[in-house]
């Protein structure tokens, strides 16, 4: 993770996505997530990220964006969730780091 | 993104979920609303980004027939955002990233004329769309 996240703002004014427990709502009438280890592919800021940690046992989220990366982190300290790990990199090239999962989460990425 | 669900089959359980949330093919409507009126105000298009999107599809597909996931099953979920007007739009486009969508041939001048004539209340509603698929690990 680089050294400079906590220079980064956290204010959103606008937001282009559903409304907050929309997407995990609709994962969990395929797929549970509760006490779940999840993979998150393209975590972005985070948004995504903390509503699944709410309810997973732990949260990997990965995404080859640093900025956005150091975002999530501070968001996650923020709002006080400790059972997500972030980790730099892209889909195609993810490390062993927290594997096995129950669930991976391709978070509008594409 | 074939690449990418092939490295996390690698790292799910046995029968473990992989489950894909992208956008709906790129089709925003915008309407002016006020109160419980809704006059539709155009659209925007992005064929650029509508390519991506075809080849995630395709890439869902790809893995369901090679099989190394089954299908759990698809849905799609239409949502609104609220902007406070036109003004909005263009930082709104900035979020949605690159490629940047834009107003689908007529849009601007009918929102233009549409807002114009509204009440100080209205709000420019967006409506957009995202699919989900869920897929299954194959032992």
């Amino acid at each position: 993770m680089p050294d400079s996240c906590d220079r980064l703002s956290l204010d959103v004014e606008m937001n282009p996505y559903p409304a907050a427990g929309i997407e995990v709502r609709l994962i969990q009438r395929f797929v549970a997530l509760g006490r779940r280890r999840v993979l998150e592919i393209g975590c972005g800021d985070g948004r995504l990220t903390m509503q699944l940690a709410r309810l997973a046992a732990s949260v990997v989220a990965v995404d080859p964006d640093r900025e956005a990366l150091c975002e999530a982190q501070a968001a996650a300290r923020q709002q006080g969730i400790r059972n997500v790990q972030f980790v730099y990199g892209a889909g195609e090239t993810l490390r062993r780091v927290g594997a096995p999962f129950d669930v991976a989460v391709f978070s509008w990425s594409l | 993104m074939v690449h990418a669900l092939h490295a996390v089959r690698g790292v799910l359980r046995a029968k473990g979920a992989a489950v894909s949330i992208t956008p709906e093919r790129f089709d925003a409507r915008l309407a002016v609303v006020s109160g419980s009126r809704r006059l539709p105000a155009g659209k925007l298009v992005n064929p650029s980004f509508d390519r991506y999107l075809l080849a995630a599809e395709a890439a869902l597909d790809r893995v369901v027939r090679d099989g190394s996931f089954t299908l759990e099953g698809r849905r799609r979920h239409r949502y609104h955002i609220r902007l406070r007007g036109p003004g909005d739009l263009p930082e709104y486009i900035d979020l949605l990233g690159t490629p940047r969508p834009r107003l689908s041939a007529g849009s601007w001048p009918r929102l233009r004329t549409l807002w114009r004539s509204s009440s100080p209340a209205s709000r420019l509603e967006i409506t957009d769309g995202l699919v989900i698929t869920a897929l299954r690990r194959t032992s």
